[in-house]
């Protein structure tokens, strides 16, 4: 969801940004092009209007009926997930709503409604179920009516102890009477003469006793005290009842209210919206602190692989995943595997780290061995086993060479190792994927810090050149970009790690390295200093804003394709994360290594492949093979991805270099890619990506005259 | 002196315990803590525990009477719901507490608690067992303890 919000906020700043520029700086780009681009962003994002219009409502905080009555509702098919915000007033309207609508169904009071919502938790059909089977017991079992065994009871016990005796036995004869109609739960004041209350023993006070149905009678001040216990240090919202010994009554919230001081009314209020939310599963509370909105999303808690991820955003921007709570959502990896992922991070990390560079496996019984000093003749503790610990193989081999080892290279030693360095390479593996995630995310907390300096950027960038404000905040909107494509990185690593190698599996890769890519170069020209030259800060933004607008597509192509394949059940696991566990495949050795080279492989041998939403695994590479210039070109970032353009023929035939700057944006072949001299060392590939962000923006600007609509 | 800001509650059941005592119970407050109490109950007739004067130990926290009495066996006694640190498993002494109880109920409660054990909401599992496997002789046995350490002298 959060992701759909991104394009909303930043896509008609930048749209209003570009016009602004060819008005301003009078550039020879062609107005109508640039209007063209606009025209085709806003239809792009037509179908959100509806979010755009929710978020001005909220934001400006209209009432609550009207944002309870705006529900999101985003609709990409594979990630769709509809939730709403709700603000303190909005869950209190929405509380009283539930109230109301029940004290309707059930035709009984609205503080009785409350009362018998609290007792069942909030769960209105169990409720009316149960109300409709036997009303009577029902109210009795929340303390709204008194059965007639038990009506003697409590009235009997108290008149035996308390000194108001005589009182509170006539009224209770008159309360049994009616006890079939539930009207005991209003606090009512009574004048009693000689009323002493049988709490504080208090007789020289007034003779204003208060006292529900039951005839229980307190003086206002014990009412007070009592009541004020039970909230403030019992924390109760539900089954407050009448001081009375064993007396069942329930105390409804309009006499608490008439009671209690201010204060404890309030913190009343809070606790019952706090269970409110948490009692029902379709409300949570926004994790973030000191933020008080809930939110409300209908997905299914207990979700299966299919379910698509409901990642929510609070208002206050806070983002987390509505069914697992993990805090900033976790696209694209699904809700069991994250948990799986994140104990076994917890438990693993270092220690595994540690284990992995400092001991070896004995070659029998597979305990973990430090060597902690002493010859390379070991004597595996658990197993007995001897063996040599330079070459792993069996010790008495060795004969009589006690302190060295020369026989490297004999096959006892050689399977030995090879064993070893199978469970090793398991281990590896996992290092691999954890330290990919633990780098993305140690990146994404750094570039949080990226927001302050753009901050001096951006004010830099206003006084060397003619720029506005508004027009240079096409840099901040590039960082937001950022840190979401680092966000999705992260997870697809923890998602990788589960994937059995397989083609799905490398069309995920080269989607994730594609994304990886494009995120990096953007990192680069973020971190770059601005210099004074007005045409300088012109290429600047326009390769920002380009790249920008890549990653988010890379991005959305990630996202797309994975829960798309969700759905599909077309991902096989490694382990058992909740999904076909029939399909558990061992972990091979090579396949650390392997998958290592092709998450790096960016521009390389391997040709990216673009899976658009519409119409992925299927045919992924079917670029031409013969000439790069007829390789249909993916229009990269503006244009929708079913409008593919003609690259122009002469341009990469002349231009090697451009060629690999654009193996990584554009569909291409192996053999384009093998052809062309690839191996560019990585600090150059930050002026790459900007020269090919140059490239294709101008090849766009050309060819995007007739767009598709 | 802690009677100053003694609520009035506590002062008067206190008089009241005094001049209207309950049959078969004594509390007397101590003079330098008006809330702690040394308390005497003689055990019901007919009831293992018959002829048997069990003291213990009252207590009225700070909140009290919103929250209850503290209360405590000092004598041995082979009882199911007492264990044998004296503690007493009894519902009004902790969630079924109504502030509307007052120390003479506690009391009045507890000795009806000597009268009828409760072997099947034990707080003593041992007692508990024996009572239910072979309640005779546990009776038996809670007879002897009432002789040997609740008798008079």
């Amino acid at each position: 969801m959060s992701l759909m919000l991104m394009p909303v906020f930043t896509e008609p700043k930048l749209c209003f940004a570009e016009t602004v520029e060819t008005v301003s700086s009078g550039s020879s780009t062609d107005a109508e092009t640039l209007s063209d681009t606009e025209l085709s962003d806003f239809e792009d994002y037509d179908s959100l209007d509806e979010c755009t219009d929710f978020d001005e409502d909220d934001y400006s905080k209209e009432g609550p009926s009207m944002a309870l009555a705006s529900e999101k509702t985003c609709t990409e098919d594979y990630r769709s997930v509809d939730f709403s915000v709700l603000q303190p007033e909005e869950i209190l309207e929405a509380q009283t709503i539930s109230q109301k609508h029940t004290a309707e169904i059930l035709g009984i009071s609205s503080g009785e409604a409350g009362v018998l919502l609290k007792h069942f938790k909030w769960n209105v059909e169990r409720l009316v179920d149960e109300f409709m089977v036997n009303p009577q017991q029902i109210l009795c079992k929340a303390g709204l009516a008194v059965d007639d065994e038990n009506t003697a009871s409590p009235v009997a016990s108290s008149s035996s102890s308390s000194s108001s005796s005589s009182s509170s036995s006539s009224i209770a004869s008159s309360s049994s009477a009616q006890s079939i109609s539930s009207t005991s739960t209003a606090l009512r004041e009574q004048c009693v003469e000689g009323f002493v209350c049988s709490i504080c023993f208090d007789d020289e006070a007034s003779e204003r006793a208060f006292g529900l149905s039951c005839g229980h009678l307190y003086c206002k001040d014990c009412y007070e005290y009592y009541l004020t216990e039970k909230i403030v240090d019992s924390g109760k919202t539900s089954g407050i009842r009448c001081p009375g010994p064993q007396c069942p009554l329930t105390i409804d919230d309009d006499s608490l209210k008439s009671i209690v001081p201010r204060a404890v009314w309030d913190k009343y209020q809070r606790l019952c919206m706090s269970a409110f939310v948490n009692d029902q599963r379709h409300l949570s509370w926004c994790p973030a602190p000191n933020c008080e909105n809930a939110i409300s999303c209908l997905q299914e808690r207990n979700a299966t692989f299919v379910d698509p991820i409901p990642t929510v955003t609070c208002q206050c921007s806070q983002e987390f995943c509505f069914r697992c709570g993990e805090l900033e959502g976790h696209e694209p990896a699904p809700c069991t595997l994250v948990k799986k992922w994140n104990t076994k991070r917890v438990k693993d990390s270092d220690t595994s780290i540690w284990l992995a560079s400092n001991t070896k496996e004995c070659a029998e019984c597979k305990s973990t061995i430090e060597k902690d000093g002493g010859c390379n003749h070991m004597t595996c503790k658990q197993c007995e086993y001897e063996f040599c610990w330079v070459c792993m193989g069996p010790w008495d081999e060795h004969g009589s060479n006690w302190y060295s080892c020369n026989r490297y290279d004999e096959e006892e030693s050689k399977e030995a190792r090879n064993e070893h360095a199978k469970s090793r390479a398991t281990l590896e593996r996992y290092i691999h994927y954890l330290n990919r995630f633990n780098n993305h995310e140690q990146s994404a907390k750094l570039e949080v810090g990226l927001y302050k300096k753009i901050d001096k950027k951006m004010e830099h960038m206003q006084l060397m050149s003619k720029l506005t404000w508004i027009e240079v905040q096409f840099l901040k909107d590039a960082v937001n970009t950022l840190l979401e494509g680092r966000k999705t990185l992260v997870w697809t690593y923890a998602f990788a790690f589960y994937l059995v190698r397989n083609n799905t599996s490398e069309i995920f890769e080269d989607n994730q390295s594609d994304l990886e890519v494009a995120v990096e170069a953007l990192s680069g020209l973020l971190e770059q200093p601005i210099t004074s030259e007005w045409s300088e800060i012109a290429c600047l933004r326009q390769s920002v804003q380009d790249k920008a607008r890549y990653v988010e597509s890379r991005r959305q192509v990630v996202l797309e394709d994975t829960a798309m394949g969700l759905m599909e059940g077309r991902w096989k696991f490694r382990e058992d994360v909740g999904q076909d566990p029939s399909e558990i495949s061992e972990p091979e050795a090579e396949e650390a290594t392997s998958s290592e080279s092709s998450a790096e492989a960016s521009s390389s041998t391997e040709a990216p492949v673009d899976a658009p939403a519409d119409a992925p695994a299927d045919a992924p590479v079917d670029a031409a093979v013969d000439a790069p210039a007829d390789v249909p070109v993916d229009a990269p970032v503006d244009a929708p991805a079913d409008a593919p353009v003609d690259a122009p023929a002469d341009a990469p035939a002349e231009e090697p270099e451009a060629v690999v700057a654009e193996a990584v944006v554009v569909e291409t072949t192996v053999e384009t890619a093998v052809e062309v001299p690839v191996e560019a060392p990585l600090e150059t590939e930050a002026e790459e990506e900007e020269q090919e962000a140059l490239t294709v923006a101008a090849m766009f600007e050309e060819t995007v005259v007739e767009p598709v609509y | 002196m802690a009677a100053a800001n003694l609520p009035k509650r506590i002062i008067k059941e206190t008089e009241r315990l005094m001049a209207d005592p309950a049959p078969g119970i004594s509390a007397q407050s101590h003079d330098d803590n008006l809330r702690y109490f040394d308390v005497i109950i003689t055990g019901p007739d007919q009831s293992p525990f018959e002829g048997g004067i069990f003291k213990l130990e009252l207590f009225l926290p700070e909140e009290y009477p919103m929250a209850p009495p503290k209360v405590r066996f000092l004598t041995k006694i082979y009882h199911p719901n007492i264990d044998k640190l004296g503690r007493i498993c009894l519902d009004i002494l902790k969630d079924k507490w109504s502030p509307a109880l007052q120390i003479r109920t506690v009391l009045l409660s507890i000795q009806a608690l000597l009268s009828c054990p409760n072997p099947d909401d034990p707080l003593a599992n041992d007692v508990a067992q024996h009572w239910k496997e072979n309640e005779n002789h546990a009776i038996e046995t809670a007879r002897e303890w009432t002789g040997k350490y609740a008798s008079s002298d």
